[in-house]
């Protein structure tokens, strides 16, 4: 790899421009980037080259660009007059009708009325402050029950961690089950650091029902039945313990509920044997596997999405960390990192004083879900349809679209519709903004500031400066807040003459200074491995819970438990649906951009070639996929890579209404979802979907 | 006589030259190509669709260079339709005048004053396409976009076609005007200017010499520079609209580059 | 300066466009890809394999292209960069047939370009490609340099009479 530091000043030269450090908001793995700019105009980007990223950029990120002149983008603040009618306003308007509308419902019911959906932007800390402490809602949540709920949960719960990240390069053994992290989005080290690693011969196995981008680079892929990998992870954890191939020292020094979980594997039986019948792979290699990656070091076990999208994903998720633990291979050289976060401070701080404390409990709590790490959004409907379990009155949406992305979209139509207060804050008008009454329109990456933590392996604050200047009326999320909070009478809090202002505040901490940040776009402390050895584990007894005790408070099974996916594919339904990704495609923005389009214009539904033979259907053929909800028609690619009996749709297409490219292309699957909801983390099962296929007519 | 013989041996020479150029620029570089292509198509596995398409768009209409622009795409199109229709006009003229006389196309007949009307519309669309060249030459002199004109070479052609219409006028101001002569447009028009001047008895042989040696020293130099594309330009683009070709062209070469080494999956 | 070329790592390219996009974006080539992206999949399920190759000009030392053009509009500089002059270029798409990897394109308006190897870039920067990779497949330097380091992998230089710049590794 040729050393990309220390380039800058050649490409400025080159091209006649200025390099300022970003961070990409494409998807949330935030990338520290640079951009170029000459006389107002991005003339390049690329990865930050000393970060982490190593000058790296991935496709979204590289074509995002396109961003900063979109003539699609919000430009004004609008007002909702009629049914997909909106009439253009004042920041002045727009602030004052919602600081009046928040105060009426603060006072009919209650702060905790209003709740706030966040995603892409940690601007929206200061949406928090405000919100959470001088308005004194407790609702203040983001997307990840469409996400990687049940990894988050069962990371929190096992290891005491919400997030960690991979290290990839230095592993010899790797096993991914239902996570595809080359082809949707990328923690960009972490890609260079999994082929590094393949490259000097690590064993990577990826278990997944389709062969993806992470299968084509793995030495072995396992097709495994979907919503089954518990019954295979279960079952590499009772080879493990019959062999006694755990690093019991490890395991007695720093695991909790060892001899528990042993026992309970034995007990129930989850043979590789009963596992064999369940998720189509042999008894012989599932205890391969185990073995393989019991005796192999470093070796590190991994899930995202993939097990989540189905209602026993969570018990699953909690397994694939209690195998990591049960090998002891955490937070060491080629395992799973425990990342330390760089010591950043709010932007700003309440006095006691000003702050308002919430009279109910958060939303989640209420609901049921005392676990949940984030929003049960499934459920959100309920709340402000039925006033269960309180009423919601007023909602924002920040980079959130809901009526899109959630099953049962027509439902969460109707119960935006019904909110006294909806404001969508977006670079884009979504499905969601379409509904609201107010439409805020947000500053892009390339026209705000932000600090923030970075998902790098060690302790790392990476900032954004703002490379551009303000895109028609659109604002920062600090710029939106601050404009509410002076309406509302907390303007002296949100007070600032520049971002770097509340900008120093963020990093007092930090060993630098605000304008080094600046111009190399990150502080990156020390990486250390096994920080357990002095700090322990955030969990309830300071160590890895193999039997949880949040889980056993609440009631819950304190031992992960197998059970089957709740939706089987049957005679009227044959064939499973999965969702997945597309490397090109990631939320709203990269939907109305050309370059991105021009490489995938429209998603499609992957078939297996045998399956595709038997029904007549050619690759390329439009298709009529139903279930007992709905059905939608949609592109057929027909391939070899995709288990038979299984579908898989590449979703986050078929933006209908939008004026410019997005319009029209691709297919909205979610209408053919039904809701399915983990009974303890409220994580959505987007493949709890049984359909049948058939090619369409005309 | 030794005029006459420095005509007969320049003429030659100039043809001879243009078709050592056909051969070195195009011809060579065609067997370059289908070397390297390996086959043409069977003329049954051809897209006809394709390839009519292809010429209405590329030799026809031009539809390419009129992304570029309004005056670009006027420029060109009278140029090289003036000038390809200007061609076989004369091609007609030189056989049906001299070398296959026959009643319609003696001096003023109704043939006759059909081949005048079609080698001056055509030859003054390519004098009005060469002055719109030659006026982009000038105004962009010095300026960024002076790479991509061809002044000399449209220097050149248009000192061809001036030498062809005064050559032509001093034909005609050499005797008294017969009704229909209005059919020969400019050379008729030129002929009336330049009466006073009649006869012109040395002076029109000498211009009409120099307009045929021009003419077939312009035809040595198209084969030698950017010329060429009259020929390799439709050529390469016809070619280019079978997309089977194109992509069993590339298709293998990619496959071979993607084999596995032997023993891996 | 010796002959400059590309180490391509096979096995560690997804496939994703970035190289494409990179490539566009610094040589501002609007509509036009000088990358071409290629995945092939082959096999029976569950025996299924994928390659990806993302292709730029291969520069050859004897560059068919070069020999094929009717208006010598493209030249081969001192350290081995093959580039086509705009002014010169007539759009008659010889080129394209005459290379073996179809690696010339042709715009709306019908003029030929490719990659330049980022000709403007001196020769330790990376090129544009080589430096967004995500996986790091792409390498440009010399050609003795490359050669090292795929013999290491066990790469090879891809073949033929062209003499492409480019090794492999599978």
């Amino acid at each position: 790899m040729k050393e990309t530091a220390g380039t800058t000043e050649a490409l400025e030269r080159l091209r006649d421009a200025e390099m300022t450090p970003g961070i990409c908001y494409v998807c949330p793995w935030t990338c520290p980037t640079e951009v170029y700019t000459r006389k107002g105009e991005i003339v390049y980007v690329r990865g930050n080259t000393r970060a982490s990223t190593k000058g790296s950029r991935c496709v979204k990120g590289e074509a995002s660009h396109v961003l900063a002149k979109d003539d699609n983008r919000l430009k004004h603040p609008m007002r909702r007059v009629g049914p997909n009618r909106f009439e253009r306003i004042t920041w002045d308007e727009a602030l004052t009708q919602i600081a009046r509308k928040l105060t009426g419902i603060k006072a009919t019911y209650g702060p905790e009325a209003v709740a706030y959906l966040w995603h892409v932007d940690p601007n929206s800390v200061f949406a928090q402050l405000f919100l959470t402490e001088c308005y004194g809602t407790p609702n203040y949540y983001g997307h990840t029950s469409a996400c990687e709920q049940d990894r988050r949960l069962a990371a929190l719960t096992v290891l005491g961690h919400v997030f960690p990240v991979h290290d990839y390069e230095n592993a010899k053994f790797i096993m991914l089950l239902g996570i595809n992290m080359l082809g949707a989005n990328q923690n960009l080290f972490e890609s260079r650091g999994l082929l590094a690693a393949v490259a000097k011969g690590a064993r990577l196995v990826v278990v997944d029902p389709a062969f993806t981008a992470t299968a084509e680079k793995a030495s072995e892929w396992i097709p495994i039945a979907p919503g089954t990998d518990g019954a295979l992870l279960f079952a590499m954890a009772h080879v493990i313990v019959q062999d006694k191939l755990y690093d019991e020292a490890f395991c007695r020094q720093w695991t909790h509920g060892f001899d528990e979980f042993c026992r309970h594997v034995v007990a129930r039986g989850y043979t590789p044997e009963w596992a064999a019948g369940i998720t189509d792979v042999a008894a012989d290699t599932i205890r391969r596997l185990a073995r393989e990656f019991a005796t192999t070091r470093p070796a590190m076990l991994e899930t995202f999405k993939g097990l989540g999208n189905y209602a026993n994903g969570l018990d699953a998720s909690r397994v694939v960390y209690i195998l990591d633990a049960l090998t002891g291979q955490v937070d060491g050289p080629g395992n799973l990192i425990l990342k330390d976060w760089a010591p950043l401070q709010p932007p700003l701080s309440i006095p006691e004083a000003r702050k308002t404390k919430p009279g109910k409990p958060p939303l989640h709590v209420a609901m049921g879900y005392p676990l949940a790490p984030d929003l049960p959004t499934q459920l959100l409907p309920k709340a402000i349809l039925e006033g269960t379990p309180y009423p919601v009155k007023g909602l924002f949406f920040q980079c959130t679209n809901p009526v899109m992305s959630e099953p049962n979209t027509a439902l969460y139509r109707k119960a935006v519709q019904a909110l006294e207060l909806s404001v969508a804050i977006d670079t884009y008008f979504s499905e969601t903004a379409a509904e609201c009454e107010f439409v805020l329109p947000e500053a892009s990456f390339y026209e705000r500031a932000e600090i923030r933590q970075s998902l790098a392996m060690p302790p790392e604050a990476i900032v954004c400066v703002p490379a551009l200047a303000a895109y028609h009326e659109a604002r920062p999320v600090y710029d939106i807040v601050r404009g509410l909070a002076e309406k509302m009478g907390y303007g002296d809090l949100f007070q600032w003459n520049s971002w770097e202002e509340w900008g120093r505040r963020i990093i007092k901490d930090l060993p630098t200074d605000l304008d080094t940040l600046k111009k190399t776009g990150f502080w990156s402390g020390e990486l250390t491995y096994h920080k357990y050895t002095r700090t322990g584990f955030a969990t309830p007894t300071g160590k890895i819970e193999l039997m949880s005790e949040a889980f056993a408070k609440h009631g819950y099974n304190a031992l992960p438990e197998y059970r089957d996916r709740q939706v089987i594919p049957d005679e009227a339904y044959p064939f499973q649906l999965i969702n997945s990704k597309f490397e090109m495609h990631c939320n709203l923005t990269t939907q109305n951009n050309p370059i991105l389009l021009r490489i995938r214009g429209e998603n499609w539904a992957e078939i297996n070639t045998g399956d595709a033979a038997r029904l007549g259907i050619r690759d390329g053929d439009r298709i009529e996929v139903a279930s007992p909800q709905a059905a939608v028609t949609i592109k057929a690619k027909v391939r070899a890579g995709i288990r038979p009996g299984v579908i898989c749709v590449r979703h986050g297409h078929g933006f209908g209404h939008w004026q410019g490219i997005a319009k029209g292309r691709g297919t909205h699957i979610n209408p053919i979802l039904g809701t399915n909801v983990n009974p303890i983390s409220g994580g959505i099962g987007y493949n709890e979907c049984k359909v049948r296929i058939r090619k369409a007519s005309g | 006589m030794t005029r006459m013989a420095v005509f007969w041996i320049l003429i030659p020479l100039f043809i001879g030259v243009l078709f050592i150029g056909l051969y070195r620029n195009l011809l060579a570089k065609l067997a370059v190509i289908f070397g390297a292509s390996g086959r043409f198509i069977p003329w049954r596995d051809v897209d006809a669709a394709a390839l009519g398409q292809a010429y209405a768009d590329e030799v026809v209409f031009q539809r390419r260079i009129r992304l570029r622009g309004r005056v670009p795409w006027t420029r060109h199109i009278l140029i090289s339709w003036g000038f390809s229709v200007l061609f076989v006009f004369d091609l007609l003229t030189a056989l049906l005048t001299k070398y296959l006389p026959s009643e319609p196309f003696l001096d003023g007949n109704v043939g006759w004053l059909f081949l005048k009307f079609g080698l001056n519309l055509s030859g003054m669309v390519l004098l009005a396409g060469l002055l719109i060249a030659l006026a982009r030459s000038v105004t962009t002199a010095g300026t960024e976009h002076a790479r991509f004109n061809d002044t000399p070479g449209t220097a050149f052609l248009l000192l061809v076609v001036v030498t062809g219409f005064v050559a032509q006028g001093m034909r005609f101001a050499n005797v008294p005007p017969q009704p229909g002569y209005g059919w020969a447009l400019l050379g008729y028009w030129m002929g009336e200017a330049m009466r006073a001047g009649a006869p012109y008895a040395g002076s029109h042989a000498f211009v009409w010499v120099t307009h045929a040696l021009l003419a077939s020293a312009f035809l040595a130099y198209l084969g030698w520079s950017r010329m060429i594309h009259v020929f390799a330009a439709p050529l390469g683009r016809i070619f280019y609209s079978q997309t089977a070709l194109r992509e069993a062209k590339v298709r293998p070469v990619m496959e071979g580059l993607l084999k596995p080494r032997a023993g891996s999956r | 300066m010796g002959a400059r070329g590309w180490l391509f790592d096979i096995g560690k390219c997804t496939g994703c466009h970035a190289c494409e996009v990179a490539c566009a974006t610094w040589n501002a080539t609007g509509a036009v890809s000088w990358r071409q992206i290629v995945k092939i999949e082959t096999g029976v399920y569950p025996n299924v394999g994928t390659r990806n190759l993302s292709m730029p000009c291969l520069h050859c030392d004897h560059a068919p292209c070069l020999q094929a053009c009717p208006v010598a509009a493209i030249t081969k500089r001192d350290d081995g960069v093959v580039l086509v002059d705009q002014a010169t270029c007539v759009g008659c798409m010889f080129c394209f047939w005459a290379c073996p990897f179809g690696v010339p394109q042709f715009g709306a308006e019908g003029k030929m370009s490719k990659c330049t190897f980022c000709a403007d870039r001196p020769a330790e920067l990376p090129r544009a490609c080589e430096e967004v990779c995500p996986t790091k497949a792409i390498l440009s330097g010399e050609m003795h340099e490359l050669e090292a380091l795929a013999a290491r992998s066990g790469g090879e230089r891809v073949g033929g009479p062209a003499g492409p710049a480019m090794f492999v590794i599978r």
